[in-house]
């Protein structure tokens, strides 16, 4: 379709331009605002809680307010290498897209199957955290504070993990409606849960901005006297008896740096399918990692304080590392915290109702994720055609978005049951992180693909070494050091068998499974490593 | 090439101009095994690129470049941005700013500006084809679609290895027929080759009616059908303007010829393949017809495409999309 179109250019001043007209084959879906807060929502505010609370706990020398912001001037060029990725390639898959290009098929689809069993696997216990760190704690610690008897018991009940199981199963059926709707449907969610989200997090930040540290004292006593845990100053107190180290260090504050996920790039996975490419991923992955960090700095600076972050830390250190006697909190995550300073039900039911759905933001976000690499598999035939099937009225991936439901399903039980940690998923994707820094450090080098970047409009340099490099090399220094401390700190849950099993499976099968599928389709006749590799124009 | 009867098609559409898309396109026989190579309309470009001597009189040149003014000190560095354009589907032109303001005076000189750069272009294609393709193994067919002038045909008939199968029905191996057709229904842009459905529904049944009966019968028809998945475009105003909803994405909507659809849901061929909307890459399902649109990213130097493994007793065996 199309026809060029003149603008008029007047003789003797600047030169005239003609362009095309903006055609169907200019336009796609998918605007840069929306795009960046795709990708603060597939962080999620879970992360958030997740940075407070294990963060601390495994390093309790260490200062947030003071790795936030370290972490982020790092991760910012790890999501810039992202973006330009995707200005490059702008395709779905992601690293499926860049992987297969760069380094071989079988290493984009190991990465991209890795990376999709992670979300599907954050689909399924999705849910079962909204009950768990949200509903539970918020109704339990208000209900206590509060006195409200009704409330105190829909806590206990929110805090049954038989309840979190349902809510797990119950989330994994509605995120799987929602994206059987589309993407239309899916960014008009995004939008309202955002609206709500943005005024969720305002009134949090206004809470605890202006609460007192005398105030929070006060109720968390009184929370500590409902549920049998030791008081404010009994928790410093129990920390101190316990061997918690105290005070700053440098070492733990960096020990931090390097597991906080900072990586905005859900807009990837759907690289094919953004307006304007190059702008949009650009700002998308670098500014939703800035907003994310900076909502994430904002809030912290608030609740510390009236919290204060020597109690937070002895808190949650407790959580981690406590072996006597006493009952501590289980899970002390902030928003605990808000249900133990909020004292009007309007207000607390108010921040309740932004909490749970902005917590549930993220979900949607992981499933879209998980099935844009599948559909982009089944595509280029390394998975059966069905998992490509899109529905006629919605044009959604459906067959796709029902496969990774029944994975969530099977990640939930598996969960439920205690076999994986929270931060399970985490370590296949630091892996997948690693070989993204590992490719983008090479990608200006390589012959196949050096002639892309010298051919795209991000083909930027610093004193002659291309800025996709540098990005490339503190990436890999940021998840190898990321992968280290995974690897050897044991508070991390990662290095049990079981976790490495599991994390090995989400590289091994896929690998394998390629190669089968290749020399079943090479016995076709059609070789499907040919769908990834550009063909020489000479 | 394929054992037995069966044949690997490779299919493209919508290169508009795209030097780089064009290369590939050749290379892609012997790069994906294929037996034959198929482009299904819209060859030509749809950007001029005006590159003029710059103010002062020094000798270098200005253009306007992916939306920003560059300056060209050498005819080297004119050459090169020339280069570049070509293969993202823009023909470099060094002209005078006086010349483009004629031209833009001038709807006439507009247009026959424009054709002249698509021929010239054209014919150096023919020629690089005729050089490459020249063992005769591999079989390469094209047709215009709803943007190429008609003047094209002309040049598309000077190669000795290109065939333009627009409006004939050709055999691709023994019980594997093709008919094509590459006009499209009316769009806003008034574009060379457009016919109102019911006169394009009647050209297509024209066309496959000369299919022979029995085996496999392949429709490369540009237009897609009506609400297939594959036809969907951005809804614009009267001013030619993308509309947007309310949340700032496009608002999309099925542009597909109803015509197209019902012969295909008559007559049910085994396999249909289309262009004309570059980001409605997918596939449909129509009874027993397996319909293809390998979708459009010529500016980015892409080349979308779909191998397609068929059979004379079997039909589509087998459907891999590409993006080389």
């Amino acid at each position: 379709m199309g026809e060029a179109v003149a603008t008029p250019g007047i003789a003797g001043q600047a030169p005239a331009q003609l362009f095309s007209r903006e055609s169907s084959g200019l336009v796609r879906v998918g605007s840069p605002w929306r795009m960046l807060l795709l990708n603060v929502a597939n962080i999620g505010v879970v992360y958030i809680m997740f940075t407070y609370w294990a963060h601390p706990a495994v390093f309790p020398e260490s200062n947030l307010l003071i790795a936030i912001p370290v972490a982020a001037s790092m991760a910012l060029f790890f999501n810039l290498l992202y973006g330009m990725f995707s200005a490059i390639m702008p395709r779905t898959g992601s690293e499926y897209v860049f992987l297969s290009r760069t380094f071989h098929p079988a290493i984009g689809f190991m990465a991209s199957f890795a990376a999709a069993t992670s979300q599907a696997f954050y689909v399924g216990i999705g849910g079962y955290w909204i009950s768990q760190y949200v509903l539970g704690p918020l109704l339990t610690s208000y209900g206590a504070v509060s006195g409200n008897e009704t409330i105190s018991s829909l806590g206990v009940w929110a805090s049954d993990p038989q309840t979190h199981f349902m809510f797990g199963t119950l989330f994994v059926v509605l995120v799987a409606a929602l994206n059987i709707l589309g993407l239309k449907a899916y960014l008009r969610f995004q939008d309202i849960n955002w609206i709500i989200g943005t005024l969720t997090g305002l009134l949090l930040i206004v809470i605890f901005l202006f609460a007192s540290q005398t105030a929070f004292q006060a109720g968390f006593d009184r929370y500590a006297a409902a549920t049998g845990i030791p008081t404010y100053q009994g928790t410093l107190d129990l920390a101190k008896e316990s061997g918690m180290p105290t005070g700053f260090s440098l070492k733990d504050t960096l020990g931090i740096i390097p597991i906080i996920w900072l990586v905005a790039w859900a807009s990837t996975y759907i690289g094919g399918e953004v307006r304007t490419p190059v702008k949009t991923q650009l700002r998308a992955t670098v500014g939703g990692m800035l907003l994310y960090a900076g909502i994430a700095f904002g809030l912290w600076f608030a609740i510390s304080r009236p919290v204060t972050t020597e109690f937070n830390q002895a808190l949650t250190w407790l959580s981690y590392n406590y072996a006597g006697d006493q009952t501590v909190e289980a899970y002390p995550v902030f928003i605990l915290y808000a249900g133990v300073l909020i004292d009007n039900l309007a207000l607390f039911l108010l921040v309740g109702a932004g909490l749970v759905l902005w917590s549930y933001l993220w979900i949607p976000s992981a499933m879209l994720i998980a099935t844009r690499a599948m559909f982009a598999w089944s595509f280029d035939r390394v998975m059966p055609d069905k998992l490509s099937a899109v529905h006629s009225r919605y044009n959604s991936p459906w067959v796709a978005v029902l496969v990774v439901a029944v994975i969530g399903e099977l990640f939930l039980i598996l969960y439920h049951l205690g076999v994986f940690q929270f931060l399970t998923p985490a370590l296949a994707y630091y892996f997948v992180f690693w070989l993204v820094a590992l490719c983008g450090l090479l990608f200006p080098f390589l012959p196949r693909t050096k002639v892309l970047l010298q051919g795209s409009a991000v083909d930027w340099r610093v004193a002659g070494i291309p800025v996709m490099s540098i990005c490339g090399a503190i990436g890999l220094l940021f998840f190898t050091i990321g992968l280290y401390f995974m690897l050897t700190n044991d508070l991390l849950f990662l290095n049990s068998p079981q976790q490495l099993l599991t994390t090995g499976l989400q590289f091994a099968i896929p690998l394998v499974l390629f190669f089968v599928v290749r020399y079943y389709r090479k016995r076709q006749g059609l070789p499907i490593d040919a769908a990834f590799k550009e063909i020489p124009p000479e | 090439m394929t054992a037995g009867a069966e044949r690997t098609i490779f299919y493209v559409a919508d290169i508009h101009g795209s030097d780089v898309c064009f290369r590939k396109w050749l290379n892609a026989g012997r790069f994906y095994g294929a037996d034959v190579l198929v482009i299904g309309g819209d060859l030509t470009g749809k950007i001029l690129l005006p590159i003029y001597p710059a103010p002062g009189g020094n000798g270098s040149w200005t253009a306007t470049w992916r939306g920003r003014q560059v300056h060209l000190e050498t005819r080297t560095a004119v050459d090169e941005l020339i280069r570049t354009a070509r293969d993202e589907g823009s023909y470099g032109y060094v002209t005078t700013v006086d010349e483009v303001a004629a031209i833009q005076a001038s709807p006439d000189l507009e247009r026959s500006t424009f054709t002249r750069l698509k021929l010239e272009a054209l014919a150096e294609w023919m020629r690089l084809a005729d050089q490459r393709l020249a063992d005769g193994s591999i079989r390469a067919v094209v047709m215009a679609g709803n943007d190429d002038p008609p003047e094209i045909d002309a040049v598309l008939a000077t190669s000795t290895r290109l065939e333009d199968i627009g409006g004939d029905v050709v055999e691709i191996a023994s019980g594997i027929h093709m008919a094509s057709v590459g006009e499209s229904t009316p769009t806003p842009w008034h574009t060379p080759r457009e016919l109102p459905d019911g006169e394009l529904g009647e050209r297509i049944a024209q066309t496959v009616d000369r299919l022979p009966p029995g085996g496999t019968a392949i429709w490369n028809l540009h237009m897609p059908p009506h609400a297939t998945g594959i036809d969907a475009a951005p809804e614009l105003d009267a001013g030619l303007r993308v509309q947007y909803d309310s949340g700032g994405e496009p608002r999309m909507r099925p542009v597909g010829s109803h015509s197209i659809k019902r012969l295909v849901e008559e007559r049910q061929p085994t396999l249909a393949l289309h262009g004309h909307i570059h980001e409605g890459r997918g596939r449909y399902k129509l009874g027993r017809t397996v319909g293809i649109n390998p979708g459009s990213q010529y500016q980015d130097g892409v080349l979308m495409g779909v191998l397609v493994r068929v059979s004379p007793s079997s039909g589509v065996r087998d459907v891999t999309f590409t993006a080389g």
